[in-house]
């Protein structure tokens, strides 16, 4: 029993973290349709902004999540406007050739550039753990949690109660006529990616201290982020953030009780039935955005 | 007149017949190397590169072998055994090297052994682990690192001072931590150690909770922990937020205890590693002169410390391929082969020297390198209690 | 031109090992020929097919283990390593297919990422099977009558036999019947369903035709390279086949191997040029350059510069026979090839005003010709569309489907032809219920539809259009299309001149050959309806055929409608016009509000005030209407 709660607990504060991953992809893939297979080097250049930020110029933990955030929009908006809006109205698998394209050229730019060897990133938070019970939870996960919570509920804001989460919506549902009514779809394109791609850097920035950080730590995370979206619905903030969740707990218990090999196994054949059940995502009925 | 110029052409034809001779003479030996440079596995290799270099340069400097200079003909595997045997395919035909070093990964040198048997060109391997290695009957193969058999031999003679009764493990999912896993069991087994998890983790996973978790679980006193030193930085931060309160052994080599002390901090504190070279005392080591030298070239060059755990095998690879080439006198692949099995020198790590290992008949070379066991202490690493009385 | 450089190129691969010595050389071309195989299958599921598998890698590997664990463990030939290979990657390929029934588009691309990674997870951890990480090493060299293959060269010619049966299967799928009915289905999936072409049925075909040849693929490399180690399951190794599709070009049958070659050259040639740090990143740019620079591919790029149309399908040269067909013919369209439409129809009997109506009064007729629609009700959520509609439609005539906007007309096509579910109710069709069957079944059994929004396959000829509207009108199958027998070709012919008469008769001679997409929009509208008449249907459901036509434009189609018509084709037609419904009607149906308010001849219907009263509003309803003249049936209120 003991072992249950602590298998929950990680799988909850997994979960978060993965929601986090969650959200900036079903903005992208949900909204821009398009198959993001760059948004793990995203999250990957995030953490190194982080890493930059914290461990060379030595700046605050709060002010280098925010650095990451600002240099994730800048890195998703420059290769919206370079990359994807001149092939606009070209066929899925063109665009996420392309997103492939970038994702191997940055990956290894940042092997090049930082090096192969794993980097820690040092943190304000105290190392020794939380103890509720028989259950032991890092201060800094926690934290992590209710960054992430914040995050996520920012988001919320700006999609339902701004001028610019209008425009996405109405843009995304129907762009002739928002271009009509006056929206200028292409700065709403990259807006949408920029939006996407600092959540992800925000995820990397965060993550980075828990773990490592290292050019390939995207691959991984794209794959959570894709099983997410998918079991959410796509377009849809709550749907990812319970599918993040329910994920991590998946996971988890999978690796706890099922073998640990087969682990990353869970967020595959999630994928695979939720599509095939229900393919509009466990929430389908939840608020969609687009 | 006719003298002068008699003279003056001779001369000349003298110095064109020294310059031909000693440009002939003058032609590099090529040594290719396979490593993985990019990729998951990328710091590794690079390491090993590193290591290689400092050996070529020294030997360059002393002249070189047989007043010829080496080069090292470098290719990357991309951590993939596809590759691993293009690369071999493409040193040996294209550039035509006598010898190879390689190629890092189980894997990958089990990919490029066929190539070596098809064109009959030797090769040392300096890092993998895998029993099959040199039990496949290939002739061509010679390993100077130690398979996780002897490794746990080498342990073994520590079981008793450890009071190990009950031990978990906890692996990578590869080639590497199944055949620790296997080989440390055997051990185990013999003296009477019970077993009580045996849990693996993905190469590319960040989170071991789980697995963290049902080790817990078990009540043992002592987790073997073989992967590389990225996940075992993960495993004893998490050991720690979990409170898994028992003694964590490392096997394999990559541990790199510094990279632990910088990275995981006082969660590392305790913990034992199984290193085949210690870089923190040089003396210690069986050629203490060598391997001090090589620590401060690698300091002066600028390499990261933590490298040297693994930097030193491209070191040791290079060293016996050139030694083989001396006492061959020539770069022919067919006589470095025979020399291999005739050489002994004194590598960073220790004697090398190699042994028939195999099918009758058919058997590959395998040295036996030195294993130590060192531990993290007061944030620095230490020989540990029982070493250090010895 | 293109045949002499394909002559020379064929001359110069079967004679490769004579000019190349390199054992290198030939090991980069004997790569580039497995990638060649695998880049024609993936074309066949992403080019052809139009769906994305990002899993390709999984069908590779299970081949590959397949034959390599048969050799190894049971000490089975290489021959029948590779043919069972092949069929384990298909039963894989079959699984795949069947998903596809769920889901289409960017979902199908994460379910088959997800399938590979399941399969990937697979083989690392099933260590009694695959032996783990470690993978399988010392899979035999294959054996021809006893002699192993051991040399390069030998397993070179192995490769290029492959290689040739690859594309070989590839073409003979591509230029037939299925080729154009995977096509069709990734131009326009809901027209081709509308011409019996069943979207399940074909894209199983396309996957497991597709994984069998990455099967075949996979064995052939691990009897190459020796060793099979769960690393053929990378992603990495799916997305370089991705890459040499979209980079050659896909949908076409040479851009795959243009770009196989290509990119297994490169990063060989980027080992010799650029350093090692730099070599990934460069490949990463080269990539984004070329999909950008060339979105379509390298071979249509260096196509079209020569060619001013888009090539549609890659198609062997047909000759439309321009021969008239004999008056006897029992084919309704058999036509003077370049007669004007008007001059066709005095050609042919016609039959009277009096026949149609005796066969239209249908008292206890038989069920023939007739649809009939019982009380279909359809909901979307807390909507109700359609509530217990009713009515007949009457062979031999034209019924019109009116009403103002909402009303539930084009629910009502949906719904009869099997896009939507209704909620309760049925369609009977000659006495047989068709609800909740699939489109392109209920295409089969005579009943098919027209589109609101124009919908052609916009890529492919007006030729290409109509042949594939003649689906169904085709028998060849999968084993006799890769056969290549003869009856195939005839049948093609046969096909083809069928579809040249439906285009003459239609009025589009002149445009045989042009891209639909590229027509104005009236004669879009007839490549339409020639599509729709070659799938033979017994009832035609028209939606909106004249919406945005000139007048002119309209004239042509009420004539064309009622031609149609005397051919013994019910027709039930929605549309707006009132001068066109009034004109070419035998019955006008009107609906409101999700219910038939009335129904009857035109010129009851005009006065009808239920009918006025929908359409205009309350207080314009005039005075009553007088008994309704020579009409049949009551008129409902």
């Amino acid at each position: 029993m003991e072992q249950l709660l602590q298998h929950l607990v990680n799988g909850l504060v997994l979960g978060g973290t993965y929601a986090l991953l969650g959200i900036g992809l079903t903005l992208i893939f949900g909204l821009m349709n398009v198959v993001n297979f760059a948004h793990g080097e995203l999250y990957t250049l995030g953490a190194y902004a982080a890493f930059t930020a914290l461990a060379v110029a030595q700046v605050d933990f709060f002010v280098a999540v925010a650095a990451a955030l600002v240099i994730g929009a800048a890195a998703g908006a420059t290769v919206e406007r370079v990359l994807l809006r001149p092939l606009h109205g070209e066929s899925i698998d063109t665009t996420m050739l392309v997103m492939i394209g970038v994702s191997i050229a940055a990956q290894n730019a940042l092997l090049l550039g930082f090096g192969g060897v794993a980097k820690s990133i040092p943190h304000p938070f105290p190392t020794a753990p939380l103890v509720l019970g028989p259950v032991s939870i890092a201060p800094l996960r926690l934290v992590v949690l209710a960054a992430a919570a914040v995050l996520i509920a920012g988001s919320y804001l700006v999609i339902h109660r701004t001028r610019l989460g209008q425009a996405m919506r109405a843009t995304f549902q129907d762009p002739d006529t928002a271009q009509l009514m006056g929206v200028r779809i292409h700065r709403v394109h990259t807006a949408t990616f920029a939006f996407g791609a600092a959540l992800a850097a925000a995820a990397g920035a965060l993550l980075g201290p828990v773990f490592l950080v290292y050019p390939s730590m995207g691959d991984l995370a794209a794959l959570r982020a894709f099983s997410v979206v998918i079991l959410g619905g796509l377009g849809n903030l709550p749907g990812a953030t319970l599918g993040g969740l329910i994920l991590g707990i998946a996971e988890e218990l999978g690796a706890g009780y099922v073998s640990s090999g087969y682990r990353d196994a869970a967020g595959f054949l999630i994928i695979i039935a939720v599509l095939l059940l229900r393919p509009s995502g466990l929430f389908a009925r939840a608020e969609r955005i687009g | 007149m006719r003298m002068r110029w008699a003279v003056v052409l001779v001369l000349l034809a003298g110095a064109a017949l020294v310059a031909a001779g000693a440009a002939e003479s003058q032609a590099p030996i090529k040594i290719g190397v396979i490593q993985p440079l990019s990729g998951s596995v990328a710091a590794s290799g690079n390491y090993v590169r590193m290591g290689a270099e400092i050996a070529r340069d020294w030997i360059n400097a002393r002249g070189g072998v047989g007043g010829r200079k080496i080069e090292l003909l470098i290719e990357d595997n991309k951590s993939d055994p596809k590759e691993a045997a293009s690369a071999a395919e493409k040193l040996i035909v294209r550039d035509k090297v006598p010898a190879l070093m390689g190629a890092w990964g189980s894997s990958m040198t089990l990919a490029a052994m066929p190539k070596l048997e098809e064109y009959g060109v030797p090769m040392v391997v300096e890092t993998s682990s895998a029993a099959s290695i040199t039990k496949r009957g290939n002739p061509w193969i010679f390993r100077i690192s130690p398979p996780s058999e002897m490794e746990a031999l080498g342990l073994e003679r520590y079981l008793g001072a450890l009071k190990v009764k009950k031990a978990d493990f906890l692996a990578v999912n590869t080639d590497w931590g199944r055949g620790a896993v296997t080989a440390f069991g055997d051990v185990l087994k013999k003296h009477n150690v019970a077993v009580g998890a045996t849990e693996y983790m993905d190469q590319a996973a960040t989170d071991m909770n789980a697995q963290i978790t049902k080790v817990k679980g078990t009540g043992g006193d002592t987790l073997f922990l073989t992967t590389a030193v990225e996940q075992i930085t993960l495993v004893l931060k998490q050991s720690q937020e979990q409170r898994l309160a028992r003694r964590i052994i490392t096997t394999g080599g990559s541990s790199s205890p510094t990279q632990l002390i910088k990275q995981a901090g006082a969660a590392a504190e305790g913990s034992y590693h199984i290193v085949f070279f210690m870089p923190w005392f040089p003396e210690a080591m069986p050629d203490g002169k060598l391997a001090k030298a090589f620590v401060d070239e690698w300091t002066k060059r600028g390499h990261p410390f933590e490298g040297l755990t693994e930097g030193f095998r491209g070191h040791d690879g290079i060293a016996t391929i050139a030694e083989a080439i001396r006492v061959a006198g020539k770069d022919e692949p067919k006589a470095i082969r025979e020399a291999l099995w005739k050489v002994s020198l004194m590598g960073v790590n220790g004697p090398i020297k190699f042994e028939k290992d195999g099918p009758a008949g058919k058997e590959s070379g395998q040295s036996r390198p030195s294993i130590f066991v060192v531990q993290i202490k007061g944030g620095k690493v230490a020989l540990p209690d029982f070493v250090a009385k010895k | 031109m293109s045949r002499l450089l394909a002559a020379l190129g064929a001359l110069a691969a079967v004679t490769v090992p004579l000019w190349i010595a390199s054992p290198y050389h030939l090991h980069v071309l004997i790569m580039a020929g497995i990638f060649i195989v695998l880049a024609s299958s993936l074309n066949l599921l992403l080019g052809y097919a139009g769906q994305l598998s990002l899993g390709h890698a999984a069908f590779f590997g299970i081949g590959a283990y397949t034959s390599a664990l048969l050799a190894l463990r049971l000490e089975w030939s290489f021959w029948a390593g590779l043919v069972c290979g092949t069929a384990a990657a298909a039963v894989a390929g079959w699984a795949i297919g069947r998903l596809a029934l769920k889901v289409r588009g960017a979902y199908f691309v994460l379910v088959t990422i997800s399938f590979a990674g399941v399969i990937s997870l697979v083989s690392v951890n099933w260590m009694e099977l695959t032996n783990g990480p470690l993978g399988l090493p010392g899979v035999p060299a294959p054996e021809v009558l006893g002699w192993p293959l051991r040399s390069k060269a030998a397993y070179y010619y192995l490769v290029l036999g492959g290689v040739a049966v690859a594309v070989l299967v590839c073409r003979r799928l591509v230029r037939s019947r299925i080729g154009r009915a995977f096509v069709a289905l990734r131009e326009n999936e809901a027209l081709a369903e509308s011409v019996g072409i069943d979207a399940v049925h074909y894209l199983v075909v396309a996957a497991v035709s597709s994984a069998a040849l990455a099967g075949m693929a996979g064995s052939l490399y691990a009897h190459y390279t020796r060793l099979v180690s769960p690393e053929v399951f990378l992603f990495s190794y799916t997305v370089t086949m991705v890459i040499m599709v979209v980079a050659g070009g896909k949908g076409t049958l040479s851009g795959p191997v243009v770009g196989a070659v290509l990119f297994t050259v490169l990063p060989e040639a980027l080992r010799e040029v650029v350093a090692w740090q730099w070599q990934m990143v460069l490949y990463g740019v080269l990539l984004v350059a070329l999909v950008f620079f060339l979105p379509r591919g390298i071979v249509p790029a260096l196509a079209s510069r020569r060619r001013r149309r888009a090539p549609a399908l890659e198609t062997p040269p047909v000759t439309v026979a321009a021969r008239p067909a004999e008056a006897a013919r029992p084919d309704a369209f058999a036509t003077a090839a370049t007669a004007p439409p008007a001059a066709a129809a005095a050609a042919t009997p016609k039959r009277s005003a009096a026949e149609r109506a005796e066969s239209a009064a249908g008292q206890a007729a038989p069920a023939a010709g007739r649809l009939v629609v019982r009380d279909l009700g359809v909901r979307f959520g807390g909507v109700e569309a359609l509530s217990g509609v009713s009515f007949e439609v009457r062979p031999d005539s034209v019924t019109s489907l009116i009403g103002p906007n909402g009303a539930g007309k084009t629910t009502a096509f949906n719904a009869i032809t099997g896009y939507l579910r209704p909620s309760r109710g049925d369609v009977l069709w000659e006495g047989r219920p068709i609800t909740r069957l699939r489109p392109s079944e209920i295409a089969r059994r005579g009943v098919v539809r027209t589109f609101q929004k124009t919908s052609v396959f916009p890529g492919l000829s007006v030729l290409d259009n109509v042949r594939v509207g003649l689906h169904l009108r085709g028998r060849a199958g999968w084993a006799a299309t890769l056969a290549g027998r003869r009856r195939v070709r005839e049948e093609e012919q046969a096909l083809a001149a069928e579809a040249g008469e439906i285009i003459a008769f239609a009025g589009l001679a002149g445009r045989r050959d042009e891209p639909a997409g590229a027509l104005p929009y009236g004669e879009q509208r007839l490549v339409e309806l020639a599509v729709a008449l070659a799938a033979r249907p017994r009832v035609l459901l028209l939606d909106e055929p004249a919406a945005g036509m000139t007048t002119a434009e309209k004239a042509a189609a009420s004539a064309l409608i009622r031609r149609i018509r005397d051919r013994g084709v019910t027709v039930l037609v929605v549309e707006h016009d009132m001068r066109l419904v009034m004109g070419i009607s035998d019955t006008v149906i009107v609906l409101n509000g999700g219910r038939v308010i009335a129904e009857g001849p035109p010129a009851a219907i005009q006065a009808h005030p239920e009918v006025i009263r929908a359409y205009l509003g309350a207080g314009a309803a005039g005075p009553p209407a007088s008994a309704p003249v020579g009409g049949t049936g009551p008129a409902r209120s």
